[in-house]
């Protein structure tokens, strides 16, 4: 009786699978996964995402294919990913603008980011640098603030957009250092760039994957980081601390979400090989070249409570700025 | 000369065996994605994006540049043949291409838009290979308020494009101007007409509302039982310009390219203003004007060179300064960042191989679609000859796929739905809708430059005159206008003496 035969093996099989530590997990993934990034194609976002999920899906035997689907802010995708299967095979691409600023900016969002999706492992963190036009008065953070208190609300600062974190890092600049400077918010990052490096904005707070080249060519001068510790790739720009601020440090950061109620050590397996794609070599040279600390061994236990803290930070930040969408 | 060594290089790269192929293979795919409507260059770079992984960065970046111009290229070829803009700068195209083809002479259509995109593409290749440096130094004169009086002046210019009266053409551009309020306001992050959809938050996309007013809508005319499907049944005379048709089309492709070539420079809307632009100059320049709306060799042949020639130079920006001025842009930024190039001002001097070969390689795929396209013409041609209860279908299908993969969403596909009804009164009312569709290109462009100068001067509106190049585009706008209403109210008043 051969069926009968197929069936019994079968049936072992089954036995054998739930006697492990979970079914769902030894078998996990698969099949391909689905990577939300929910920003248009070609960003710092989707590159990155792109990159990792090449050494993802090396490491899992799965195809990880990079979806994008952009829309106010992330708002879009980050909701088709809170509303999904929640069976580990859809995960987004999470950001402290999608995660923790949206909430606060869209009152009426018909999810919970912090609620409706679960944190799987941290990706990186990004600081943003303080660029001026290089034909400005000022060649150093400190000449920069001391223009400014001399000259209130006649500085100009550029950025990508209303409660983007470009725009809230400029507010706690102004914050720390008791400045008062104009803003002046672009549709993204490129148009905002482009007037300052034509003078017609003075300065941006934008991030090193854009900054870097700029610098180099001498289009802009980079005058402090947003960090705690000088970039690797900037290795002569000051952070903000040294320059008597401590507290105008601030980072955008990213990783990796599911919806809410995926298995527990689903989300330990994804963590883990997520974790171990982030120290594969490409990965690694890509985020030092882009000035981005990956964060490395940020699972879930790690990065949960830092998001927390982060919500509450930027929430404070953009109630100051007075940007609000309703 | 630096510049010949500099090509020399360029094509020492792009000549190169294996990248001849993937040079052919970027165009023969754009061209195809370019017919499919609503596919348009964004979604098959972002697409082909994790295959060029395995290629070199020159290949691959020669690949994608391929698909963006062969896409160009397509796209006319539904503007043409079925009345469908696949994306903002064909609109104008639809106007006198898709009436050529009702007069059965969609092969004369096709072949004046390749002959011009391929002499665009030449000159405008020429134009970034001799001139890229002062060019982009031009596009850093152009701060807020000289984009917004850039922007009002191409408004007016696009009343031109309505073949009724002045008053309907700004009429239907006003309506697009407020169509396009709809989203998140720029300066505060307000929602506007948003209604808490998270789709809406980033305003009214183009391409749905253009599948919708123009794809569907059209459809939904040809379908109507009474009236007989002219496009279909009528034969088709000639497949290629008569000697007098070259001699209308000459001057028309010169103007167009020079047109682009400057326009495409400008981030932001520059090739879309330099399509209508192109269209305005020769309706104005022309000695049958009248034809114009009816199917005028000249209202193809401008507009058509004007696009090209303008996509070419938007990768000044990119090449100059590695900012895109575009998404498409923004993809190839991607595509770089992803083969280890830092995109910026050195990649000139820190890869001239690539730098260069994507230039020459430019030169190439443009022969190379020229070379594709006419013969290819006669098979579009044929399409039309399919009896349309089976193109229809297809026509609708492929539309819906390409408005999906915008985003990736549903909620696109019902907003074309939603306007293919809005579509299909205005074709009742004979109200022309190409002017809206500008104006819901240029609104937000014009409210936000505005707004921006206005932040920047402190509120000083005076900014607007007393920059000297702000103030010429002002006045030519002026003089625009005094031209555009006189023969109107001469007309009228002739009327009115008749009476």
């Amino acid at each position: 009786m051969k069926f009968c035969s197929t069936l019994a093996a079968f049936a072992a099989a089954t036995c054998l699978a739930l006697a492990g530590t979970s079914a769902v997990a030894d078998t996990y993934p698969s099949r391909p996964i689905t990577w939300i990034v929910p920003f248009t194609p070609g960003g710092i976002t989707d590159s990155g995402a792109r990159i990792i999920a090449k050494a993802l899906s090396e490491r899992i035997r799965q195809p990880v294919l990079v979806e994008n689907r952009p829309g106010a802010g992330g708002v879009v995708g980050t909701e088709f990913v809170a509303k999904s299967k929640p069976d580990g095979y859809t995960m987004v691409y999470g950001t402290a603008g999608t995660i923790a600023t949206n909430p606060v900016l869209y009152k009426n969002l018909s999810f919970d980011t912090r609620k409706d999706l679960v944190a799987v492992h941290g990706m990186a963190v990004s600081p943003p640098v303080l660029v001026a036009n290089p034909e400005k008065p000022y060649k150093t953070v400190a000449e920069f603030i001391a223009y400014a208190k001399k000259n209130p609300e006649k500085v100009n600062f550029a950025s990508a957009g209303a409660g983007t974190t470009t725009h809230l890092a400029g507010e706690l600049f102004q914050q720390v250092t008791g400045t008062k400077l104009t803003h002046v918010p672009y549709k993204g990052s490129a148009p905002a760039l482009t007037d300052v490096i034509a003078g017609v904005a003075d300065v941006i707070f934008d991030y090193p994957v854009t900054i870097i080249p700029l610098a180099a060519a001498d289009k802009l001068r980079p005058l402090a980081t947003l960090t705690p510790q000088r970039l690797d790739v900037l290795p002569n720009v000051p952070t903000i601390a040294e320059s008597g601020y401590p507290d105008g440090e601030i980072s955008s950061w990213s990783g990796i979400f599911v919806a809410k109620d995926t298995p527990p050590d689903v989300v330990a397996k994804l963590g883990a090989e997520f974790g171990k794609a982030l120290e594969d070599p490409a990965v690694a040279k890509y985020f030092a070249d882009n000035g981005q600390v990956r964060l490395v061994g940020w699972t879930k236990d790690k990065f949960d409570p830092f998001i927390d803290k982060e919500m509450v930070k930027w929430k404070k930040l953009i109630e100051a700025s007075g940007a609000k969408a309703f | 000369m630096d510049l010949f060594t500099n090509l020399a290089t360029g094509f020492g790269t792009a000549l190169k065996l294996t990248n001849l192929a993937y040079a052919f293979v970027g165009c023969l795919l754009g061209t195809l994605i370019g017919v499919l409507p609503g596919l348009g260059p964004l979604t098959t770079i972002a697409m082909l994006l994790p295959i060029t992984y395995a290629l070199s960065p020159d290949a691959a970046l020669i690949m994608l540049a391929g698909i963006y111009y062969g896409a160009q290229y397509g796209g006319s070829t539904t503007a043409i043949v079925v009345n469908l803009p696949g994306e903002s700068s064909s609109v104008v195209t639809t106007i006198d291409g898709y009436q050529m083809a009702r007069k059965g002479r969609a092969g004369v259509a096709l072949s004046t838009a390749a002959i011009g995109s391929f002499f665009a593409g030449c000159v405008a290749t020429l134009a970034i290979a001799a001139l890229a440096a002062p060019l982009a130094s031009v596009a850093l004169q152009f701060g807020p308020k000289e984009y917004f009086s850039l922007m009002i002046l191409g408004l007016l210019l696009a009343t031109v494009l309505s073949n009724g009266p002045f008053i309907e053409g700004v009429a239907m551009i006003l309506f697009g101007t407020l169509l396009s309020l709809t989203g998140t306001d720029v300066n505060t992050g307000t929602q506007r007409f948003a209604f808490d959809i998270p789709q809406l938050f980033d305003g009214l996309d183009f391409v749905p509302l253009a599948m919708g007013i123009f794809g569907f809508a059209e459809i939904v005319k040809n379908l109507e039982p009474h009236e007989e499907r002219t496009v279909m049944t009528q034969k088709i005379t000639n497949m290629f310009p008569t000697r007098e048709d070259f001699k209308r089309m000459i001057p028309a492709i010169m103007r167009g390219t020079t047109l682009g070539t400057c326009l495409g420079v400008l981030p932001g809307g520059g090739s879309v203003l330099s399509a209508f632009a192109a269209y305005t100059v020769e309706k104005k320049l022309s000695k049958h004007p009248e034809e114009f709306g009816k199917g005028a060799i000249e209202g193809v042949a401008g507009p058509e060179s004007a696009n090209n020639a303008g996509a070419q130079t938007s990768f000044i920006p990119l090449l100059t300064l590695g900012l895109p001025s575009n998404v498409v842009m923004a993809l190839m930024v991607g595509a770089m960042t992803i083969h280890n190039i830092q995109p910026g001002p050195q990649v000139m001097t820190k890869n001239p191989e690539l730098f260069w070969g994507l230039i020459a390689s430019m030169w190439v795929g443009n022969l190379m679609l020229v070379i594709l396209n006419l013969p290819l013409v006669g098979l579009w041609v044929k399409l039309l000859t399919i009896p349309y209860r089976y193109l229809y279908p297809a026509i609708m299908v492929f539309c819906c796929i390409g408005v999906y993969s915008l985003k990736n969403d549903t909620f696109e596909v019902y907003e074309a739905a939603l306007f293919c009804i809005f579509g299909y009164l205005l074709i009742k009312l004979q109200l022309p809708p190409a002017p809206m569709l500008l104006g819901l290109v240029l609104g937000p462009q014009i409210e936000e430059n505005f707004r921006r100068a206005m932040l920047l001067s402190r509120g000083d509106v005076s900014v607007f005159v007393t920059s000297p190049l702000s103030a010429t585009l002002l006045g030519i706008a002026v003089i625009a206008v005094i031209l555009i209403t006189l023969p109107q109210i001469r007309s009228t008043r002739q009327e009115a003496l008749k009476e």
